[in-house]
This record gives structure tokens, sequence and C-alpha cells, in this order.
């Protein structure tokens, strides 16, 4: 996965030698029958299960669709200006944030290093190799509400630990009931949950990077922090940041987390949580595809930003 | 670019050695894949359709370690007898003991009648049954014929679902089930729902503990409540530092409006909407709702505010509480030597009251209904009318404790012998699912509200907030 | 980060402190063995649980490891039909979602990766911009599209629903992956007098299979645990996927309110470890596939 120049740039086919115009017409549009034809399931399944209900989500944002109303009417953007005065909304969208924030950092930290340790001939790589895998083999509704049990105020083994055993707090923590706790409680999860995810993506980069590479450093006195910074991560820089948007896109839309742990608790409520409540539970379809509508556009404007950050990085490069 | 070169030669030693050969033998092998794949899923799809889905009766032998089922009334089985041979889609919980004696219930109506039923899974949380049943009804299917609704629901699903006086036997059954629970299942003059079961809350406490300190009667208010929970509590925590006097259910879900409308009928300060105005924001509610709000962290743990039902039930069953307000459920299990540490010291007692008021419970439970579109209706009501019939509430009662909803299987011997809780006198409360469609919001304005309260918020300024939001739905 | 180049250095590269490196190695092994802590802990947690009867999770003092061990759970688990069947249906629905995931995935990356074409910029945010949908809002209109296609209740739906909403993850990995290989192999190919389609087949697929390898058993995985379409979208007992099953496991406590911990902890790790079997097998995969070159393993 080396990085090239950003999308927009194509490379005119098989033009080593030069060839006759209408030929190349012909070969080009050839070229593009066949990248229609291999395009087109992508494109049928895409517009089927992803477009259309998109599309009609957005239209049903603009009328005032309600669970047991039987006649529904365009209001314009009505619903669109009362979510910008929606408290509960700029609430949801500061917790889906700071969760955002909090699990892609550690979860980017920790793949780095289990990667690394597993790229490298690490007495125990084999071990971190294999138990890698394990939390995110374990199902997340069943392991999410496991972990709320060993979250448990009164029977919770954290609290066992840290109270009883080795008396590093002084009072049993209810982690994940009180808020100042709630959010960092629920992040080791995720950031358990997922962090062979990152690990896996970016070892596969790791091991894009030929050996030559490291021989040459050693050989120029690098020593292995300085190879570190300056070689392997620049050029591990297209996988990390394949992957950072991709954790960051899903920590943006995360739902069965917070629901099965939180439910409609108002200090956990995330951005996904708000959707359903309103759509599913209060039965406000309108309202709720509206707020879907703003969902998607807060996770626009994260990828407009990670876009400018990954031509900034590649430009530097 | 030189890096590209390395690659690509690294690339071209790997095709080498993963020959083309190989490489079309693994292709076959993943079409095969595929195919199999494809093929499986046609194939169990053929199977599931063949069969009925789910738990369908097939065999009437009991193997479940039930007693059997009461046979099907005689009026039953003439109304049910003109659609033999058909096949009913009933939604049914197939969890624990209600979903074994669903089955028996099955067989033994399509041995007596000749009509068969065949179950579709409902959800066993609320809220996700409440959203399968959106989609039923939005999408105008027609089956499943039979659903079981939840009390608070009548209001929400009325106007999808049919009318059940105009249907034979069951508006005779209905004259039988409590007035309270009629009236809330009956929407806009419409009756759509026949209560087959009714939960309703109350207080259990250790009456150990209560002789141990010198209490010769469980507490009849909530200050007396306070005043016992915290001398136990006292008393108790020098063996036991996690000793808790009371346990309730205070998380921001459905559960919390069960207890706080306790809270406030039981202290004169009505049922939250009272003819058709919003009359929650009063000097009674703010009284009970301070005092609960000195409870959490002193005589409930802090984590209280997280409580549902199950964790309320661990702490008193492991012994760590001696006040519990809770569902009926809790009393097989505290009585069961397997599931319980306080087996033989604990009872039960009506819910205290507040000064000015009396103890009151609120109601839990389900309701039966019939999807207005379905093809079926007259089998459906012949089904509702056997399962939630006068002999059928009886045997669910003995053999699953499932709270009855008539007065005369309530009253019955062998019932109280098997539910002594039963016997608690007590004014019911149904919350309020007049709010129709708008239940669920109106309800998160409350447990929300009461939330806050709990962690500390200012109650008189909550419940001023609450009237505004609650006001906003009328 | 490889020793082994150690070994061919010159000797007067070898002149680090001892104690500095002893500490730094030291520090580095207590690293490793505390996220290896965070990753297995809940792990062992979860067998313990399996081990025990229900009602002494609740037990203060906590057991460490099970007063009363029990092999109840398990037993219960494989009685349970609708479970045992869901492994199947999970199956069923995780490879072949997987698989056609992977064609339809590869040939459209191939096709943005190599290829200029009317549009193909649109093509490709388009197809990117779908990994910005959250489910829960399309939930309902997707809900009335399988309806109306028949597909409610049935396992196409989910193996349909599953395979769109990886294409993401597969473009965004596979169209860099291809982007990034030398033309020289396909130039060749052409000149050889193969046609487009066959140059794909039967050179760039094999080239990719490493990068296939790892978005398969990403997604294959994610398959596996998906929750929430898998609720809405299926409605009969006997086509539920796992999380489903394990999530709605329920024969043996008494009142709807209990959660069968034990029996939900048995079923967990009964569906995980063939789970992980399978993909340490394909990671050699991957990684011998690469070490035919020169990178170090």
């Amino acid at each position: 996965m080396s990085s090239r120049p950003p999308a927009g740039a194509a490379v005119a086919e098989g033009a080593a030698v030069p060839t006759p115009r209408r030929k190349v017409r012909s070969l080009e549009a050839s070229n593009a029958r066949f990248a229609y034809y291999m395009l087109a399931p992508a494109l049928i399944c895409m517009a089927l299960v992803a477009f259309y209900p998109m599309v009609n989500t957005i239209v049903t944002s603009l009328t005032d669709t309600t669970f047991g109303q039987n006649t529904t009417k365009f209001v314009g953007l009505d619903n669109y200006t009362k979510l910008v005065q929606d408290p509960t909304f700029r609430t949801s969208i500061w917790t889906s944030v700071r969760f955002t924030i909090i699990t892609v950092v550690f979860e980017f930290v920790l793949g780095l290093i289990v990667a690394l340790v597993v790229n490298s001939s690490f007495r125990g790589r084999g071990v971190v190799r294999a138990s890698m895998l394990i939390p995110w083999a374990l199902i997340t509704v069943i392991s999410a509400a496991m972990w709320k049990l060993m979250y448990n105020q009164i029977y919770g083994v954290f609290n066992d630990i840290l109270v009883t055993r080795v008396h590093v707090l002084a009072a049993n923590v209810d982690w994940l009931g009180s808020p100042a706790t709630a959010l960092p409680a629920v992040a080791a999860i995720d950031i358990w949950k997922t962090t062979p995810f990152i690990a896996l993506l970016l070892l596969a980069g790791l091991q894009l990077i030929p050996g030559d590479v490291y021989e040459a450093a050693d050989v120029d006195g690098a020593g292995k922090i300085r190879t570190f910074f300056s070689i392997t991560l620049p050029l591990l820089m297209p996988s990390i940041l394949v992957a950072v948007i991709i954790r960051a896109l899903d920590a943006l839309r995360v739902f069965d987390l917070f629901y099965v742990l939180f439910g409609q608790r108002p200090d956990t409520t995330t951005m996904s949580i708000y959707v359903q409540e309103q759509i599913i539970y209060f039965g406000k379809v309108g309202y709720g595809s509206a707020v879907s509508v703003a969902l998607l556009f807060i996770i626009a404007i994260f990828i407009a930003i990670y876009i400018m950050m990954s031509r900034w990085s590649v430009a530097r490069s | 670019m030189e890096r590209d070169d390395r690659l690509g030669r690294e690339m071209t030693r790997f095709l080498r050695d993963w020959s083309r050969r190989d490489f079309l033998r693994r292709t076959g092998q993943a079409g095969a894949l595929l195919a199999t794949g494809s093929g499986m899923a046609a194939f169990l799809e053929a199977c599931g359709n063949g069969s009925s889905s789910g738990g369908s009766a097939s065999s009437t032998v009991n193997t479940s370690g039930l007693p059997n089922v009461p046979t099907v009334p005689s009026d039953v089985v003439t109304a049910a007898k003109k659609s033999s041979g058909k096949t009913l889609i009933v939604s049914q919980d197939p969890s624990g003991k209600g979903g074994q004696v669903a089955k028996l219930a099955a067989a033994q109506f399509e041995k007596d009648t000749g009509v068969k039923i065949s179950f579709v899974v409902a959800p066993s949380s609320t809220s996700d049954l409440y959203a399968q049943y959106q989609r039923v009804f939005t999408s105008k299917a027609s089956t499943p014929d039979v659903v079981n609704i939840d009390v608070v629901y009548p209001g929400a699903f009325g106007q999808y679902l049919a009318d059940l006086k105009s249907l034979p036997l069951l508006g005779d059954l209905s004259t039988k089930s409590y007035p309270s629970l009629v009236q809330n299942d009956t929407v806009s003059g419409k009756l759509v729902g026949i209560p087959n079961a009714g939960d309703f809350g109350f207080l259990y406490y250790r009456k150990d503990l209560l002789q141990k300190y010198g209490f010769a009667n469980p507490p009849a208010t909530w200050q007396e409540l306070t005043d016992q929970a915290t001398k136990i509590q006292g008393g108790e925590r020098a063996a036991n530092p996690n000793f808790y006097g009371l346990a309730f259910q205070g998380n921001a879900y459905e559960g919390l409006t069960c207890n706080a409308m306790e809270w406030f009928v039981s202290s004169g300060g009505g049922n939250v909407i009272d003819n058709g105005k919003v009359t929650v924001d009063n000097k009674q509610n703010v009284d009970i709702l301070n005092l609960a709000k000195s409870w959490v962290g002193k005589i409930s743990p802090s984590g209280v505010t997280a409580f549902i039902e199950e964790d309320s039930r661990n702490a008193f069953t492991t012994g760590a509480v001696a006040f519990l307000r809770n569902w009926p459920y809790v009393y097989a299990l505290a009585a069961d030597p397997k599931n319980s540490k306080v087996v033989g010291n604990f009872d039960v007692a009506p819910l205290p009251h507040g000064p000015g008021g009396e103890s009151a419970a609120c109601v839990g439970g389900w309701q039966y209904g019939i999807n207005g579109a379905s093809a079926l209706k007259e089998a459906s009501a012949a089904w509702i009318a056997y399962t939630a019939g006068p002999d059928f509430q009886k045997y669910r009662a003995i053999n699953t404790t499932t709270p009855p909803t008539m007065d005369a299987v309530a009253k019955d011997a062998d019932v109280l012998k098997a539910n002594p809780w039963l016997s608690i006198q007590t004014n019911r409360v149904v919350r309020p699912s007049k709010l129709g469609t708008k239940y669920n919001q109106g309800s998160t304005f409350i447990f929300q509200a009461v939330n806050g309260v709990l962690r500390g918020g200012d109650a008189a300024q909550a419940l001023g907030q609450l009237k505004t939001s609650l006001q906003s739905l009328l | 980060m490889s020793a082994a180049t150690a070994a061919t250095l010159p000797q007067q590269k070898r002149k680090p402190i001892k104690v500095g490196k002893v500490v730094s190695r030291a520090l580095f092994f207590l690293l490793v063995g505390i996220i290896l802590l965070y990753i297995l802990f809940p792990f062992y947690w979860a067998a313990r649980t399996s081990f025990m009867p229900d009602s002494d999770i609740y037990l203060t003092p906590v057991q460490y490891w099970p007063n009363n061990p029990t092999f109840q759970h398990y037993i219960n688990a494989f009685s349970e039909t609708t479970f045992v069947r869901s492994i199947a249906n999970s199956a069923i629905v995780g490879i072949s979602a997987t698989a056609i995931a992977i064609l339809v995935g590869a040939s459209a990356s191939y096709a943005l990766a190599r290829f200029n074409f009317l549009g193909r910029n649109v093509a490709l945010y388009l197809i990117l911009a779908m990994s910005m949908f959250p489910g829960i809002s399309i939930l309902g209109s997707l809900y009335t599209v399988l309806q109306r296609f028949h597909l409610y209740n049935t396992l196409y739906a989910l193996i349909i629903v599953y395979l769109t909403f990886s294409l993401p993850l597969m473009v965004w990995i596979m169209q860099s992956f291809f982007r990034g290989m030398p033309r020289d192999l396909e130039e060749a190919a052409y000149v050889d007098g193969a046609s487009q389609f066959q140059t794909f087949w039967r050179i760039m697929i094999p080239l990719a299979a490493p990068g296939l390898a790892t978005v398969g058993i990403l997604t294959v995985m994610g398959c596996w645990q998906e929750y929430l379409f898998a609720l809405s979208f299926l409605l009969s007992s006997n086509k539920w996927t796992v999380p489903l099953a394990i999530a709605n496991t329920g024969a043996n406590q008494a009142s709807a309110f209990q959660i069968p911990w034990g029996d939900q902890m048995a079923e967990t790790l009964v569906v995980m470890l063939p789970l992980i079997a399978a993909v340490l097998i394909l990671q050699r995969r991957i990684i011998s596939g690469l070490t035919a070159g020169a990178v170090k393993g």
C-alpha cells in the first residue's frame, strides 16, 4: 500500500508504443466499458441497499411522518430548524466526538504496538498473534454485557481487585453508573474489542515494507527509535490513515455498545442512540430522519478533515 | 520509482511461487465454496418454509417436566372448529417456563380443535418488541395473528388492533378481568387487549433482620422505611461493609417510571396526568423525590441510579440488602436455595405510603391482542380465550408464578398457596398509557427527570420542567 | 525492529550500555505483558463464568476460580437447537457475504484503480460515502426495500446487506493496493494477448491475495457479530444468526427478567474458538505469501 498521488490522477492505458489515434480511442472505449462492467455489481448492490434507503431517509426528513399517524405532509426544513435548537442533539454530538477521540487515539497506539510486536522477532510474538484476535471474536453484544458485570459496583471484579485486593482505590466505584467514569469505561470496552482490527490492518501495512529498507538503515547507523520514526512510520502512513479514518467513522456511528449498556440514559446518548430514540422509540420518523441526515453531515465534516490531513501528509513525504 | 521496482520484483517472485495451476485450483475451491454456501442457504430456506418457523407443536407427548395443561373448554372448541386445519401465527417469547408452557398449550389446542399454532419469536427486550410490532403494523402485515402487548402499549398500537368485543367469547372474558386493566386496554371505545399477566410492585423485606433490630412490623410509611433501613444498615455494616438498607430500580429506563409512579401516588401526589391535565408538579411529589434522593449513597448504594430489576434482585437474594422493591418474579427466586441466601428469612408487604396517601403498586404485565389485518380473527379469539381463560391462568399461576389478571383466580386457594404474595392488598396504579404513541416519549421525560433528581438534581426544578415537557405532548 | 540484522552488524555497532538495554527490554516486556492482560482477562472471565452456576456470579467475595465448577452450561448450549442451528446460519451468511463481497469489491477496486472513465471519481466517492451511513438511519427504509423483494425473514437479506456494507472497507483497501502495484505485469500480459478480464482474474487477483485475505477476515468477523440488522430482518428463530440466538438464550431460566449468563458465555466461547482457529490458519497464509519476498517475518 504505497502512497501514490491522491485520487483523481490516472494514467492512460497501454501508451508505451505510439498508436494511431483511432486505435487509442477504441482502446480507451473498450477499457471504459470493461471498467463499467466491473463496477456494475457493486453499484447495483449499493443503489438498492444503501442509496435508495438513504435518499428515502432524506426525503422523509422533510416530512412530519410519525408512527401511528396515517397522514404525512411535507414540512420543508421545519425538522432541521427544530434540530438546531435541540440541546439533547448537541450533547449527543459532543458525547460521540469525545468517544471517537478517546477510542481512536488509544486503539491506534495499542494497535501499532501489537502490530510492531507481531511483525518483529520478539520472543513472545506468537502468543500475542494468537491472542490478538480473541476480543474481536467474542460477540459484541454478549461481551458488552459481560463487561457490565465486571464493572458492577457490588460484585464486579474490577472493584474487587482495585479496592479489596490491591487497595488502590478507597471505595467501590460505580464505573458505568457515574457520569464521570461512564464514557472512559465504555471506551475501554471498545478499545479492547477493536485494537485487533487496527493491529491487523497495520500489520498488513508493516509487512509490505521490504526488509532491505531496514537493512539500509542499520548499515547507515540509525538506532531503533530513529528507524521507527523516520522510516517505518512514514512508510506505514497510508495504512495508518486508512485504519484511523475507518475507526473514526465507526466510532462516530457506534450503536450496539451503548444500546446494550445504557439504553436511553441522557448523559451517554450518542448520535446513533438519539436517532434510534427518535425514529423507533418515540416514533417521530420525520424528525429522526433529520437527525440522521445531520449525523451524516457531521461525519462528512470529519472526512473532509481527513482528506485535508492526508493530502498534507502526502505532500510532506 | 525504486521502491515500486523492488515491490514488483517481490510480487513477481510471489506469483511464481503460487503458480497459475495452483490459483485455478483455489478459484475452483472458492467457487465451490460459494456455490455450496448459496446452495445451503437455499436449502435451509426451503427447510424453514416447509416446517413451521420456530417451535410449532408436532408432538403431544409432554416431556417438559411441567404438569399437563388444561384441556380446551367446550365453548372455545366450538368457536375454533370452524378454522380447523388452518395455522395461526402467534407472537411468543420462547424463553423460560413461559415458552415451554406455550408449546404445551399449542399441542393441546391443536389436539382439541384442529387449529395449528405456529410461534414467531418475540424478543425478550420490551423496546425490541415495540420496534418489531411497529414494523409489523406499519407494513400492514397480516401475521402474526395474535400479538402480546405490554401493559403500556395498547394506546400506541390501538388503531392497528382488532376490536375484541365484537369477537365471540372475548367480551365475556374481559368482564372477568380486573377493571383497571380492561380500562387500560380500551382505546377510543375499542377493546384491544385481553390481560393475561398482571405484575404489580411490592416490598420484600428481611424478617429476620427486622426481628433482630426490634421492629415488629414492616414499615407503613416511606419515612419509617428510611428509619428502619438506616438502623439495620448501621448494625449490619460491621459484618458486611457492602450491606445496604434498600434496593430499587433507579436506572434511567421504564422501570424507574414504575417506581416513581408508586412514590407519587402513595404520597398523594396524583397520577402524573389526571383527567387530561399534567399534575406532576406539586409539593407532595417534591417531598417524596427529595426523600428518595436522600437514600442514594446512604441507605442505597450510589449505583442504584443504574439498577434494573436483576441488579436489585441480586442485592436482595445474596443477602446484601434489607428491603427491596420489585415485581412478583423475585419471590420464587428468593425461596429457591439454588438462587438465594435468604431462604426462609424474607417476607412481603405492600409498599409504604406517604403522609396522607395510601400504598400503591404500579401495574406491569401483558395483554393479548389480535392483528387488525389478520385473516383468522375468530381462531385467534379462540386461542386467546383458551390461554387467557380462568383455567389456564390458574395453571400458569401455579406452575410458572405468572400473576393472574382475574380476581377469581387470584383468590383461589391453590393459587394462593403457590403465590403467597397475591394476598397483598394494595391500590393498583397504571402508567399514563393513554398517551398512546407518545407514551415512550412521556415515560422518557419522567424517568430522565427522576433519574436526574436521584443523581443529585433539584426536585422542584426537575418536576417543573417535567410538567412543561409533558404538556407539550398533550 | 528486527534482531536478525544485529547479527550482520559490524562489531563496532555493538556498544550500547548493558544496563540501559536490559532496562528497556524489561520495560518492553512489561508493556507487552500489560497489553496481553488487557486483551485476555475478559476472555478468562467469560470462561470462568461459563463454568460456574449463575447464582454464584453475584456473590462477594468474587470467585476468581469457580468454587462449584459445572459443565451444565455447555450441555445446555449444545442441547439448544436454536443455538446450534444459528451457527450454521451465521456460517452461511458470513462465508457467502464475504466471498461475494471479495469478488464484487475486487472487481470494483480494480476498475477504479486502473482505469480512467467517465464518472470514475463519482463512483469512488459514492462507495466511500456509504461508510458514512449509520445503520440505524436506514433501518426503516431498508426494511421496506427487503419487504418489497420478499426478502424479509430470509438469510438472503442479510447476505445482501452485509456484502454491501463491507464494500467500502474492501474498496478503500483494495484500490490503494492495486494502485501501488507496478504496471509491468499487466503490460506484459496485454502484450501476450490477454484480455482485460483475463489479466484481472489470473494476474491481479493472485497478486492481491494477501490484501483480499486480510479484508476477508475482517468482513467475516464483522458478519459474525452483527446484531442490529439481524434483529430487524429475521423473525423466525430457525433463521437466527449467532448473536441473536445467544442474546435470546433462555430455555432454562424461570422469568423474563433473568439473564442466563453461564449459558450465554458458554455459547459465546463455543462459537469463538473455531472462528479464531480458522482465522489463524488464514493469517499464516498471508504472512507466508508475503515472506516469499525478502520481508522479515
